[in-house]
């Protein structure tokens, strides 16, 4: 069982994750090397959850029990609100299968890629080091793993379907660290005027729009994944990046990057973050926010 | 969420998870009546309970994810099936006999099946969800077919596999109540609403 103190140990070992930078490219060099790619998507979600923030109260005043207690009933109660809301919703997605339908779209999405496409697994089972590494030990040389470890959630304030995705591309010899790492985001067209109006919309007649955007999203972040591996781009500085409108939940805020690609629907953005977003195209946003 | 926690959260959980080599082994799923904030009160007019159950979760495989890897389990009839046992502390009589008729008094069959069971994290906080799709028939035939849902909460404290069982305890736990109230009416063969959430009480923080 792991000690509290030993979680502290592990503190920095978190923070020193985000200090490394978030996004490494694949260079051209291990690029060039391979010829087969094996995928393994670990889809821990069983359904779509909803954002909530955690109070953060006593972080903001230097802890305590009392402030604890506080914290933990705020939450308590945001995830209940939400919870409530939601309820009716989720007995009309129950069948929804998010990890068949991630397979097929990437089994789908690797036939177009330019390296041979090998396996497509997808599990539940979130990868400990040990079990990374015998995966690794089992490629062949010129073969790599690409892991694609997708969350996926409504928004606060339940207008946007949002779904994230640690990338990472691991090559045999050595699991100390990936050939290839990034964050790709997608963010649908926010629906409705948010709260229980917004979950009434992706709801009604057996959730039809819900079940689309979300298969919109994993044939986004599909894609995302698989352009991952060719945008050799470094992200571009701030004061050199567009900005692009992105929904928090909680109101609207500007992301800056440098658009990538751009569809009748949608923008594709590299983020001064690293991360590669697939967002709304802003008038559309506009038009579905009226 | 907070977008620089988001990140923070985000970087936090493969690294985590990727500092445990410890070879996975499925949770003790035992059901625990005491992790409960919902008590058992006795309820007048609860009849023989006949309970079955089913597990139809799409993912029997795993429960979650906890920093030290994935969360697996294997079969949760029985742990649903002690879970509805509970009834009996709210006065119904319960037996899980399988292809028997009900007593001849009379009573009413649960065909439970449970679809989700899963926990979450949200900042310090395991969350947990506990579904279960139920089919409640007497002697006359089927009364209705109904939908819970339940959340259950717990602060985590040591990161230890037993914390992700209680959480799903206190899911169950706030899920029995709900089932206990509308067997009141089902055992008169009258039909309830046809789908109930339950989440722990509300607490004002003071």
């Amino acid at each position: 069982m792991l000690k509290p103190r030993f979680l502290l140990l592990l503190l920095p070992l978190v923070l020193g994750a985000c200090a490394s930078p978030l996004r490494i490219n694949l260079a051209s060099e291990q690029r060039a090397k391979l010829n087969e790619v094996q995928a393994k998507i670990i889809v821990v979600q069983d359904e779509v959850i909803a954002a909530v923030q955690p109070s953060m109260i006593s972080m903001a005043t230097g802890g305590g029990l009392l402030m604890a207690a506080i914290d933990s009933s705020i939450t308590n109660s945001r995830v209940q609100a939400a919870q409530k809301v939601m309820g009716r919703f989720y007995a009309e997605i129950e069948d929804v299968d998010y990890r068949k339908e991630f397979n097929a779209a990437m089994q789908q999405e690797l036939q177009k890629y330019p390296i041979r496409p090998g396996s497509v697994v997808t599990t539940p089972r979130g990868l400990n080091r040990q079990e990374l590494q015998q995966a690794v030990d089992k490629l062949e040389p010129g073969q790599a793993l690409l892991v694609i470890m997708p969350r996926y959630f409504l928004s606060m304030d339940f207008r946007n379907l949002d779904a994230e995705a640690w990338v990472t591309i691991w090559t045999k010899g050595d699991t100390n660290a990936p050939v290839h790492r990034g964050v790709i985001y997608y963010q649908s067209q926010p629906v409705g005027p948010g709260g229980p109006a917004s979950m009434e919309q992706w709801a009604d007649k057996k959730a039809t729009r819900f079940r689309s955007v979300l298969r919109e999203s994993i044939a986004e972040l599909s894609r995302l994944a698989v352009m991952e591996v060719d945008v050799v781009a470094e992200p571009p500085k701030r004061e050199e990046a567009r900005k692009f409108g992105f929904s928090t939940g909680a109101g609207q805020i500007e992301i800056a990057g440098n658009l990538v690609h751009e569809t009748a629907d949608r923008v594709l953005v590299l983020g001064t973050d690293g991360k590669l977003y697939s967002l709304p195209r802003p008038q559309d946003a506009k038009v579905a926010q009226r | 969420m907070n977008r620089k926690l988001q990140i923070a959260l985000l970087c936090a959980l493969p690294t985590l998870a990727g500092a445990a080599t410890d070879e996975r082994q499925p949770l003790d799923m035992q059901y625990d009546a005491k992790m409960r904030e919902v008590p058992q009160e006795h309820l007048d007019g609860l009849c023989h309970v006949r309970v079955t159950v089913k597990d139809e979760r799409q993912n029997k495989e795993t429960v979650g994810l906890s920093f030290r890897g994935a969360l697996l389990t294997t079969d949760m009839r029985t742990w649903v099936a002690n879970g509805l046992s509970d009834l009996r502390n709210f006065g119904a009589e319960v037996d899980t006999e399988e292809g028997v008729p009900l007593p001849a008094g009379g009573g009413v069959a649960v065909e439970a099946s449970l679809t989700r069971a899963y926990i979450w994290q949200v900042g310090f906080k395991i969350f947990s969800m506990v579904a279960l799709k139920a089919r409640f028939s007497n002697g006359n035939g089927l009364i209705q077919e109904k939908y819970y849902r339940a959340h259950g909460d717990k602060t985590n404290m040591w990161g230890a596999d037993s914390e992700y069982v209680d959480t799903l305890n206190y899911g169950m736990n706030n899920l029995v109540p709900v089932m206990a109230q509308d067997l009141v009416s089902l055992c008169r063969g009258v039909p309830v609403e046809q789908y109930s959430y339950a989440g722990p009480p509300e607490k004002k923080p003071k």
